[in-house]
């Protein structure tokens, strides 16, 4: 049977007319509260045990939550152990190479795809909004006496599976310092004492900008909002905490209606100056660009209206977003000894499973492909894995509706083993897990040997 | 139709502050036991009757439970409507069979969701809006181009209706309407990759009496 495009062939039809949709406007903008603070508290605090139990069920079932790391292998500031193994558990009786083995339609008509491959839903879909890892609200309020806890949710995933914290801090203005930080959270308060003297004044001014907290969507001075007192807002590295990340999540601003809406898990800032292509879905072109919009985006979720009312600050473009986009393009990857210059592994320091993995990575693994080692292990593109080959789609798991992911921006694999977890909405708890759902999802075929050489590999980035 | 996945707390967990077994087997394979408000309370109307603190009476129900009743009964009326039109006018045998398939699935979907809206207080209107209606009589006069005008009527509606549903997993509050929506939001999008998939087949190629 030809194909031939249908609509073409179909002319002006009578009722052509545009399908606007029956929804109202709150199927896109949000809607002003119907009910009184106290009220709104009053609820999400009497739900919010069922809230977190019903997430970490969910958790639990898809993952092998064991604290199990692997030995001798630290996360490069030498704070916290990297957990290792595959945590995505398997449907039914069915191995890894079993699965693998089977196409997608097949994988999809028998429900095998593992759950812990599917889209990860934010603790509360329907809210949706921040969400921060107990670790750095502590930190915070000790240090600015400013609360990041919601009243309605709290962060769900166990602390073996997120970033040491708080990270340490590379510039490559000081590659001879190494971790710069102290072993403290850069905030507010100790920024500068620990930072004049390293920082240009352009430089340390945009680091106050990024450190200084505005209104957010969850986190103002409104009615409207999940912490308990008025808040001052959330500062851009509340979540990028000392450039890296500490895992905190929210909701991707591009995509509506709410239930549709998938998770973002915070991405490192590190070696953003060879990034050019910004954001998950928005492909941004330029640091500043990102700066700029992201008090639109991870603020107020895209919403614009919404910010207005609760106080949004725009930071000005000459000399405020290029001041924070020039801080962020000084901070550099963690140090990788046994990279040369080119990204590839030097044979005199390497091990042999190390340069085993190197050579999946090139060869039966496709990984450098996209991960390209002489461009920092990004290609500066967006792909689609296009997994919905292995699942049907339009279920709904925690009110998350599971769609295709569409697109996504290709992340960089240096310092991979300081950012779990792993996918752009952390679905992934450990690189062995990352091994195993592109061995699948690119229908690789590799063997035990093969996949175990490659998670070497990556700790070595 | 198959049931999507979920999990789903239920609303006595919030009686009991502990971990009760019967909760968890809930959340481990999804059970049909009603579904707790987990929404975004500031978007509740004020005085909604709760059954526990912060939650809604299951039966509860909101703006968007009535839009969706409303929309999601007419959009399933003309479905059938244009379905058995097809069944009589499309010459193509996969078009056919696309509006056999309408009929049946829209049709064991409009009972359920009768019963769960008259079991809410909300009638289900029997019949379709004025633009449906337009629709079914302009392509009920259409010959020669009825499987393209069809079809393409076929995906609009149906990217629609997966935007309707979608909305109302969110939007919604009645527990069983919500449910509902859940678990036949795959099956809508089954309709809508399937659609896809034959909207570009040429409908010309398919009828015997213009073979070669």
């Amino acid at each position: 049977m030809r194909s031939v495009p249908l609509f073409g062939l179909v002319g002006l039809l009578a009722w052509q007319m545009p399908l606007a949709g029956p929804l109202p406007a709150s199927a896109t903008f949000r809607d002003l509260p119907r009910q009184s603070f106290d009220d709104v508290r009053r609820s999400d605090e009497a739900t919010k045990a069922v809230v977190m139990q019903r997430q970490r069920g969910l958790i639990a079932d898809r993952y092998d939550l064991a604290d199990r790391p692997i030995s001798g292998v630290m996360m490069s500031g030498g704070r916290k152990h990297v957990q290792g193994g595959v945590r995505v558990r398997l449907a039914g009786d069915m191995s890894w190479e079993e699965l693998a083995a089977l196409a997608p339609a097949e994988v999809a008509a028998r429900d095998a795809l593992p759950k812990g491959f599917l889209p990860l839903p934010h603790v509360k879909q329907a809210t949706g909004g921040q969400v921060f890892p107990q670790e750095q609200i502590d930190e915070l309020d000790r240090q600015e006496g400013r609360d990041l806890k919601r009243f309605d949710v709290d962060f769900d995933l166990p602390e073996a599976f997120t970033p040491e914290f708080p990270p340490p801090v590379y510039l490559t203005t000081h590659p001879e310092l190494g971790d710069v930080s102290q072993g403290q959270l850069i905030t507010l308060k100790n920024y500068y004492a620990l930072m004049v003297g390293y920082l240009t004044p352009v430089q340390i001014d945009g680091l106050r900008l990024l450190l200084t907290p505005f209104p957010q969507e969850e986190f103002n001075l409104t009615e409207d909002r999940k912490s308990v007192e008025p808040s001052r807002g959330v500062a851009c590295l509340d979540c990028h905490a000392n450039f890296n990340t500490n895992a905190a999540f929210h909701q991707t601003p591009d995509v509506r209606p709410q239930a549709a809406r998938f998770r973002l898990d915070t991405t490192s800032l590190r070696g953003m100056f060879n990034q050019q292509i910004h954001g998950s879905k928005r492909s941004l072109r330029s640091l500043e660009d990102f700066s700029e919009f992201e008090q639109r985006t991870a603020y107020f979720n895209g919403d614009q209206v919404s910010a207005q009312r609760k106080g949004v600050n725009l930071p000005e473009r000459h000399d405020q977003t290029s001041l924070m986009a020039q801080m962020q393009n000084i901070i550099d990857f963690p140090p990788a000894p046994k990279l040369d210059a080119f990204g590839r592994l030097d044979p005199a320091q390497a091990t042999a499973q190390e340069l085993a993995g190197e050579r999946v990575f090139f060869g039966h693994g496709r990984c450098a492909e996209c991960h390209v080692p002489q461009t920092a292990f990004m290609d500066q593109q967006m792909h689609d894995l296009q997994l919905e080959r292995f699942y049907r789609i339009g279920g709904t798991y925690n009110d998350l509706v599971t769609l295709p992911d569409g697109p996504i921006k290709t992340f960089t694999l240096r310092g991979i083993k300081d950012t779990p977890p792993y996918l752009h909405d952390g679905r992934l708890l450990t690189l062995a897990d990352t091994v195993e759902f592109f061995n699948l999802v690119l229908r690789l075929g590799l063997n035990a040997g093969e996949k175990d050489a490659l998670v070497t590999y990556l700790l070595a980035l | 139709m198959r049931s999507s996945p979920t999990c789903s707390p239920f609303e006595d967990a919030v009686m009991n502050a502990t971990v009760n077994i019967a909760c968890l087997l809930a959340i481990a394979f999804g059970g049909g036991i009603a579904h707790a408000q987990t929404g975004n309370p500031a978007g509740q109307p004020a005085l909604t009757p709760e059954r526990r603190p912060g939650v809604p009476v299951a039966s509860a129900i909101n703006d968007a439970d009535r839009l969706f009743v409303q929309q999601a009964s007419m959009g399933g009326n003309a479905e059938m409507e244009l379905g058995r039109l097809a069944q009589r006018r499309a010459v193509a045998p996969f078009v056919r069979a696309f509006g056999e398939r309408m009929v049946a699935e829209h049709g064991d979907a409009g009972k359920k969701l009768r019963a769960i809206a008259r079991d809410a207080g909300l009638p289900a209107p029997d019949g379709q809006d004025a633009e449906q209606t337009a629709v079914a009589a302009d392509l009920a006069r259409r010959t020669s181009d009825f499987e393209e005008a069809y079809l393409q009527r076929q995906l609009a509606d149906h990217q629609r209706a997966a935007h309707l549903y979608e909305w109302e997993i969110d939007a919604g509050q009645n527990e069983a309407l919500k449910a509902f929506a859940r678990e036949t939001l795959p099956t809508i999008f089954d309709h809508l990759l399937e659609v896809r998939r034959i909207a570009p087949m040429r409908p010309d190629a398919a009828r015997p009496s213009k073979m070669p």
